[in-house]
This record gives C-alpha cells, sequence and structure tokens, in this order.
C-alpha cells in the first residue's frame, strides 16, 4: 500500500518503518548522492578546460548547482507529500480523461529516467573501470559492475524510508579519507604548482562550470524524494548544508591535487585522486599503501550514489504504474539487466568519461526544463491545484511549515 | 495490502471459532463440580494422575460431633511438609472445639482453622487438579461440594548465587534463580515503586509454565507493552521450558541471526532496563529474563558500565567495539591481504609473512577455515567440559596444537594469531546471544573476503547494514540511536556519559515519564 492517499495527503495507517525523512536525513542524502564517482577523477576535466583556474571554478559549478537546487526545492515545497510524478500527472491531467495526465507526463518522466537509468549504468561503468586498474586486475569488468549494480538492486527496492536511513548511517564514512588528502598536500604541496591563475577566458570558464556538473549530479532524486520529507518546508536549509558541504569537499580535493601535481599535469592523470592518495605517506601506519583501504570507502560513496538514482527510479516506474509496495523488488531486479547493459555501452574510458560529461550537462537541463513546465503549469492552472490540496498555494503551506517548526525543534 | 488485510481476518475468524471449540471440550471435561463425597473426590483425583506414587492423601477426622471426615491431598515433593503439618493438619485435627454447629463446619474451616495465607475455595475440579499439579495442598470436606486449595508451595531450589554468564568485578553478586517468585522479589526489592506492574501468563499446554511480565507503568510505553501482551498471547505451544522459547516466538524476525531481545541473568540489569522504560518477562524455571525491546548497541553494554566511573566505563566500551570489529573481521582481512591486497602489507611485514606462509600448502581461505573450525570446536568442547577439565582442553588445544601445527608446518604463525586474537575478541562481548552471531556471520564474510577481495566485503558490510537497518524490535529501530539519529541519546552508547549529564531517559523507547532526574539538582 502507498504511504500517501489519492490527495496526496499522508495516509493514516504508517506503520514505523514508514517514518518520513527528517532534516539531517535529507543532507545525508543529498551529500552522499552528489558525492559518487567524480570524486575520483573530476580534476582531470576540469584542468583540461580551464587550467590553474580550476581552483576556483570548481565553486562556480557549486554555485550553479546550489541556484538549481534552490529552485528545485521551493517548486516541490508547493507540493508537500507528492512526488513530481504525482503533480505532473494532476497539473497536466484533465478530471474527464483520468489516463490524459500519464500520457501527457510520459515525456518529462522519460527524459528524467533516462538520466537516472543512464546515470547508474556509467557510475558503475567507471567505478568498475576504476577497480580493476587500481585494486583487482584479474577480475573481469563485468563481474565487478554486476555485483555492484545488483547488490544496489538489493538496497534500492526498499522503501524510500529506509535508503534514507542507510545514507544517516553511511555519511560520516565520508569523512575517513580527508586527514590523507591534507597529509598529500602538507607533504608534496608547492606554492609554484597552483600558479599562475585567471588566465582563461569566460568562455572557458562557463564551460569548465559545465564540465564540473557530472561531479554535482545526481540532485534530481529530490523530485522524489522531497514527497517523503517530514517538513519539506525546512529542506531549503538542509540543502544548501548538503550543497555546500559537496562543493567545500570538492574544493579541498581540488586544492590538494593542485597543489600536489600542478595544472600541467593533472590533465594527464586519469585518476588524480587516488595518485594524491598513493602519494601521502603518514608514518607509523601499519598498512604500506592504501588505495585498496581508501576505494573500499569509495565503494560506499558510490554505492550510495547508485542507490539514491535507483531508488528514485524504481519510486518513479511503481507510481507511474501505480503498484503495489512489494513491486519494488521485481521493478528493481527487472532494470538490473538494462543497467548492465548500459554500463557496458560505452567502448572504453575515454567514451565512459565523455558520456559522464554529457550525463551532467543533461541533468542540469532535463530539471529545469521540467522546473519550467512546472511552474508554468502552476501558473496556468493554479487555482485548481488550491482546490485540490491544502498547502498547495505558497503562502499556505509556508505558514504551515513554519507552525510546526517550533514544536520539532 | 487489501488482499492480506482479507487474509487477516479470515484467519482471526478461523482462530475464534477454533477458541470456542476448545472451550466446549474445556466444558465437557473441566466442568465437573466438587463432590459432597470426600472418596469420590480423592477417587478422581487419583484416577487421574494415573495413581501417581507421589500423590499423598491424607484422611483424617475432624474432632465435632459428629465426627466429619476430611483429607489433604498434595503432591509429595512439591509442597512445604512442615507447613501442611503444623498449620493445616494440627489446627484442623486439634482445635476443632472453636466449631459452633453443624453447618458451620466450612465456614470455621476455612475461616480460621486453616492457618495458610494463600488460600482458594472452588468448585471446579480442573482447578483444583491444575493448582495441586502447582505445588499447593487440597483440601476436601465430607459433604462439602466445595474444595480448598492451599498455598503450600515449596520445593527444592537452587540458592541465589552470582550469575554464571555475566560476571561483573564490581557490582551486585546476585543473580536470578529458577523459582519465578524469589526473581520477582529480587526485583520488587531493588525497585520499590508502586508503579511497577506484573502481568501474568500460563503458557504451555502441558508445562503450565508461570510467565510474569514486568513494566513499571507510566515509564515504559504503552504501545510496546502492548505489543508484548499481544505476542504473548498468540503463543500456542506445548511446552516453554527456557525463556528462548518465547524469544523465538515473539522476536520480529525470526530468520535474522542478531539477537532482537536482550536475555539477562542479572536482576539489577533486568531493573536499570525497566527504568529506561522496557519490558522484562520472566519464565519460571529459568534464571534468564528477556528485556524487550532491544537495540543493537545494548548488546555490548556490560552491567558494570554504570557502576564504574564514566571514564573507565567508556573506555571498555570503545574496546568492546573494537573487539567486536576484530571478531567480525580479521580473518577476512587476513585473507583479503593475503590473496589480493599484498601491496598493503608493509614490506618488511611481507617479507616476515611469505616465509611463514612459504611451507603452507593451502590457500589462506582454506588455512583460515580450518583454524577457525577448529577453534570453533574446542570452545565448543571446552562449554561442555565438566568443571576444572574445560580450560585445560582450552590451554592445549589452542597452545599446544596450535604451536605443533605451525611447527609441522601446516598453518601460518601469523594466522594462529589472527585467530587467537579473533577468539579472544569475541570473548569480550558482554552477551553471549549477541557474541554467537558474529561468530556466525564470520563465516560467510570469510568466503566472500577469498572470492572478491576487499571490494567484496565493502558489499557484504553493506548488505548486512542494510538488514539491521530493516531491522526492528517492538517498533524501535535496531540501529537506534544511530539511525535516525538522536543525538541526545548518543550520550550512552559508544561513551558513557556521566550520569549528571543523562537527565532524561533515552527517546527511542518512547518512555512516557522521560526525566530520570529533577531539574532542581541541577547543582549537586
Amino acid at each position: 500500500m502507498r504511504t500517501r492517499d489519492q490527495n496526496g495527503n499522508p495516509s493514516e495507517k504508517r506503520d514505523q518503518n514508514d517514518q518520513p525523512i527528517s532534516t539531517y536525513q535529507s543532507h545525508a542524502l543529498l551529500v552522499n548522492t552528489l558525492i559518487g564517482v567524480g570524486i575520483l577523477s573530476f580534476q582531470r576535466g576540469l584542468a583540461e578546460e580551464v587550467g590553474f583556474d580550476s581552483l576556483w571554478v570548481i565553486l562556480i559549478g557549486g554555485g550553479l548547482v546550489w541556484i538549481e537546487v534552490w529552485f528545485l526545492t521551493r517548486m516541490m515545497e508547493k507540493f508537500p507529500r507528492q512526488t513530481f510524478v504525482e503533480v505532473l500527472c494532476r497539473l497536466l491531467g484533465s478530471k474527464r480523461i483520468p489516463w490524459l495526465g500519464r500520457v501527457l507526463s510520459l515525456p518529462f518522466l522519460l527524459l528524467i529516467s533516462v538520466y537516472w537509468v543512464v546515470g547508474i549504468g556509467s557510475v558503475s561503468r567507471t567505478f568498475g573501470e576504476n577497480v580493476i586498474t587500481a585494486v583487482l586486475p584479474r577480475t573481469p569488468i563485468e563481474v565487478t559492475m554486476l555485483l555492484m549494480i545488483a547488490t544496489v538492486a538489493v538496497v534500492a527496492s526498499n522503501r524510500i524510508q529506509t535508503i534514507a536511513r542507510f545514507n544517516e548511517f553511511l555519511l560520516p564514512i565520508l569523512y575517513l579519507p580527508i586527514p590523507l588528502l591534507l597529509a598529500a598536500l602538507i607533504q608534496w604541496g608547492e606554492w609554484e604548482n597552483i600558479l599562475p591563475l585567471f588566465q582563461t577566458g569566460w568562455k572557458e570558464i562557463m564551460r569548465g562550470a559545465f564540465t564540473a556538473f557530472f561531479s554535482y549530479s545526481g540532485f534530481s532524486v529530490l523530485f522524489i524524494y522531497m514527497a517523503y520529507y517530514q517538513q519539506p518546508f525546512r529542506a531549503i536549509r538542509s540543502h544548501s548544508t548538503a550543497i555546500g558541504f559537496v562543493t567545500l569537499s570538492y574544493w579541498t580535493v581540488m586544492i590538494s591535487s593542485l597543489f600536489v601535481f600542478g595544472g600541467y599535469e593533472l590533465p594527464d592523470l586519469v585518476w588524480p585522486t587516488l595518485a594524491l592518495i598513493k602519494a601521502a605517506e603518514i608514518p607509523g601506519m601499519f598498512l604500506e599503501r592504501l588505495e585498496s583501504a581508501i576505494l573500499s570507502i569509495w565503494v560506499v560513496v558510490v554505492f550510495t550514489t547508485m542507490v539514491s538514482l535507483f531508488a528514485a527510479w524504481v519510486d518513479l516506474v511503481v507510481s507511474v504504474l501505480r503498484l503495489d509496495e512489494h513491486w519494488r523488488k521485481w521493478v528493481a531486479w527487472g532494470t538490473v539487466p538494462v543497467l548492465y547493459l548500459v554500463a557496458s555501452w560505452p567502448g572504453n574510458l575515454d567514451q565512459v568519461f565523455t558520456l559522464n560529461d554529457w550525463l551532467g550537462k543533461f541533468e542540469m537541463a532535463s530539471v529545469l526544463l521540467i522546473l519550467l513546465i512546472l511552474w508554468l503549469l502552476g501558473w496556468i492552472r493554479g487555482n485548481r491545484g488550491r482546490n485540490r490540496t491544502a498547502g498547495t498555494k505558497n503562502k499556505d503551506g509556508k505558514n504551515g511549515g513554519k507552525s510546526h517548526a517550533p514544536t520539532s525543534s | 495490502m487489501r488482499k492480506s488485510y482479507t487474509r487477516k481476518r479470515e484467519r482471526r475468524k478461523k482462530e475464534y471459532l477454533k477458541d470456542r471449540s476448545e472451550r466446549k471440550l474445556d466444558e465437557k471435561v473441566g466442568g465437573l463440580r466438587v463432590y459432597t463425597e470426600l472418596e469420590k473426590n480423592l477417587q478422581f483425583i487419583s484416577q487421574l494422575l494415573g495413581d501417581a506414587t507421589d500423590l499423598v492423601s491424607r484422611r483424617f477426622t475432624i474432632q465435632y460431633t459428629p465426627n466429619r471426615r476430611a483429607a489433604v491431598v498434595y503432591l509429595d515433593g512439591m509442597v512445604e511438609v512442615a507447613i501442611v503439618d503444623e498449620f493445616v493438619l494440627h489446627p484442623l485435627m486439634t482445635e476443632a472445639e472453636n466449631i459452633r454447629s453443624k453447618s458451620d463446619i466450612w465456614k470455621t474451616v476455612r475461616e480460621s482453622l486453616v492457618q495458610t495465607g494463600e488460600m482458594e475455595t472452588t468448585r471446579e475440579l480442573k482447578t483444583m487438579v491444575d493448582s495441586l499439579l502447582s505445588g499447593d495442598t487440597l483440601l476436601f470436606v465430607d459433604g462439602c461440594s466445595e474444595g480448598l486449595a492451599l498455598g503450600t508451595k515449596g520445593w527444592a531450589r537452587r540458592a541465589v548465587k552470582s550469575p554464571r554468564s555475566e560476571n561483573v568485578v564490581r557490582g551486585p553478586r546476585e543473580g536470578l534463580t529458577e523459582t519465578l517468585r524469589v526473581n520477582t522479589s529480587m526485583i520488587r526489592r531493588r525497585l520499590k515503586d508502586p508503579d511497577l506492574r506484573l502481568k501474568d501468563f500460563k503458557k504451555g499446554k502441558r508445562t503450565k509454565t508461570h510467565i510474569t511480565l514486568m513494566y513499571i507503568e507510566g515509564v515504559a510505553d504503552d504501545a510496546v507493552v502492548k505489543e508484548a501482551k499481544q505476542r504473548m498471547k498468540q503463543i500456542e505451544i506445548d511446552g516453554v521450558l527456557e525463556t528462548g522459547y518465547i524469544e523465538e516466538m515473539i522476536e520480529d524476525n525470526t530468520w535474522s541471526p542478531f539477537p532482537q531481545i536482550q536475555n539477562t541473568e542479572r536482576p539489577d540489569t533486568v531493573v536499570s532496563h525497566l527504568l529506561e522504560g522496557k519490558v522484562a518477562i520472566l519464565v519460571d524455571g529459568t534464571p534468564h529474563a528477556l528485556i524487550i525491546p532491544a537495540i543493537f548497541s545494548q548488546f555490548y553494554y556490560s552491567a558494570e558500565d554504570y557502576y564504574e566511573r564514566y571514564t573507565i566505563a567508556s573506555f571498555l566500551r570503545v574496546l568492546r567495539l573494537v573487539s567486536l570489529f576484530i571478531a567480525l573481521l580479521l580473518p577476512t582481512l587476513y585473507i583479503a591481504f593475503i590473496s589480493f591486497h599484498v601491496e598493503m602489507i608493509p614490506s618488511d611485514l611481507a617479507i616476515t609473512l611469505a616465509a611463514g606462509r612459504a611451507t603452507v600448502p593451502f590457500p589462506s581461505i582454506v588455512e583460515a577455515l580450518v583454524m577457525e573450525v577448529s577453534v570453533e570446536i574446542l570452545r565448543e568442547a571446552s562449554v561442555r567440559l565438566p568443571g576444572m577439565i574445560g580450560p585445560t582442553i582450552g590451554i592445549v588445544g589452542a597452545l599446544v596444537v596450535g604451536q605443533a601445527a605451525v611447527e609441522a608446518g601446516l598453518v601460518s604463525p601469523l594466522m594462529v594469531i589472527v585467530v587467537g586474537l579473533t577468539t579472544i575478541s569475541s570473548y569480550a562481548t558482554p552477551s553471549y546471544s549477541a557474541a554467537i552471531s558474529i561468530r556466525l556471520l564470520r563465516f560467510p564474510f570469510m568466503i566472500v573476503s577469498a572470492t572478491l577481495g576487499l571490494f567484496g566485503v565493502v558489499l557484504a558490510l553493506l548488505l548486512m547494514l542494510l538488514h539491521l537497518i530493516k531491522l526492528r524490535s517492538f517498533g524501535v529501530p535496531y540501529l537506534a540511536p544511530f539511525t535516525p539519529l538522536h543525538l541526545s541519546d548518543l550520550k550512552d552508547t559508544v561513551l558513557r556519559m556521566p550520569w549528571r549529564w543523562m537527565k532524561k531517559r533515552p527517546v527511542i523507547y518512547r518512555p512516557g515519564d522521560d526525566r530520570r532526574q529533577r531539574k532542581e539538582m541541577d547543582g549537586t
């Protein structure tokens, strides 16, 4: 049974597995979704475009993403406890022809699901390539990819609330490699390596920022997840801190790799972050080389990204087809072969990186498009939406949220 | 959902009908009233028990004109014979002059002659037989259509001794015993609170085991109490010999390797959990009490954590956490490092390691499995062996066999260290049931590690995490307070903060009254 009834109000009979997503969980969810496979290699693409200036262009990328997430959050706030699937169906549909909304919203849903499905595939491919080059050279990439996808499917076939708690628990693991990065920075960093700055034109900078999008990609899952938030009206804060945190950690990685490798060497490294960790030497360590250890932490990081995208996709299918809760499992397992095909589609690593680049921009564009459509439709059919559900209008909803705030804080 | 709902309703309906038919059957057999003729009663009872040899029927005469025949019936060994002699038989036989009239006999016997505290008058023969079987003494008087069940329970009891399974250096040395009443008394003595509630159940069609549910009203979450009672009611079994029966029948997920209900032998632990707003279940005949709901981390707390100063307690808790990881993952990591990630081992150590492993004819997984399995066998053997021989076997097995195996070149010296550390670490877990589940999980992890290296181990850990996240114990998430995160409850998890900081009860158990300390006490 769905946790929401037809009008999008929380259903009365929710059992305890359906505790809505808390503010901290939403923060963890977004951080874990954004930081993914991108952190292993984003420096290379960026350095190719803007060279030394990637030091601050990465911040521009973060800023742009923050703006888009801000719009997204504000838009979804207007529809508490509803995913954008339900919102689109309602806004595009009509009372007389019930199926019209679903059919009309299909193109938009398809747009975003293409991103999710291809995204999971390419992430698993990128990580699989990394695993076979760094730690398991004799294992075929198909095995690592399939294992990863299958394990992700097991997790993603759960309720969104379970996935939020999964992310909540795993968030602290992200902090573990930070001391190593700093150690590398302190040991090998040279001031001369980051200079000269401000050598690139505006065009390149914009192109660089767009390249950075892939490392920030994945925020479109908020379209689904915000429906399960306990307090959608406080989401803007947790989302901002999440984006801020992600930007900061990318910036730390960027600075460390620039300081250590410099702008000329960086474009030649396939996995700059891994090279950085390799360079770090901590006295008294009882482990000699840390790639395997670090990669096993990154399994977690990449895993959470894939789970987020996958669960969003499963939820989308389940709500479009109006399936029962137990269908999640079958939707997830049914997608596994498709994901595997997508993952093995690029011919070589270079094509994988091109695909990733394209994916980042694609998500940015499709989210913008959907937001625009939602805004236009809300504007045109505003009256109707307000009649259907309480809190659709921004002002009403906001007040409702604020009145709840003191009791929970 | 719809379908399962109707199915549930149908099942309930069926159960109700079955219950009703059983009730009818009960009425047929058990509807028998106490006969007015004394001999008929005695005959019925001895027939029902199949002329049991421990059945004692003592016929005597109440000295009142005209003399009245009477009899006491009890099971030898189940009653305190001294009480029966002195406070039942003696007054009835010698002080009958108090009886004023013939019609007064029964009333006087009941009111003033029999001198036991617990007494029940009944007309039902079945209830009387039930009382007889649980250690009461029955009194029949000829010509009366009622019988008396006198509370004279008394049998050989084990003295209160220090608990075998949960030792502490500092703290009470009393452990629960096999007698339920003694156990409840030990708990009451520590918790003189009028709000302490005891709810009784009789489970087991044949054993008719006495089970008591204990909680503090107003502190325990009503929903948990209600759910516990509900689940207790649904138990349907012929015998309950240990709390394990109950545990398995009321736990949330029977297939999980993790215990979702804690058991303890210590009355002080029971009380401390009751004060946190939990529910305890005591079963007659076993010194282990159940505590619900349970979270993962509480299996790594020892009663002593709260008795020792908080710095020491916190340090010990961190140690236990480390030992948990060692017990679960050390052999796994050994296998992964040896077979996949040799580059992680420092070069000097790698050379020694290679030299140690040079004579070993097996891959590391076989080596590890053989050693782990033999250690498990040793452990099991030393648990079963009587008294003094147990530790000896452990030493012989671990030291002598291990050393010989290394010298024979069957296992590498590091493997012996790994196995030794793993075993010792799993002993550091205060709860035996939690330690045993970790012991069990070690083996799948080792196999995963041998096939996929660290990558596979991490994936397996993630799946285990998913299972833990989905697991619940009576509505409380198993990984609380870590997820869902409750910052205030983190004070009593990995570290044990000073009592002064823990003014509130843990919120994850949703206690009714959430304050442990009053605000006025802040300054002291």
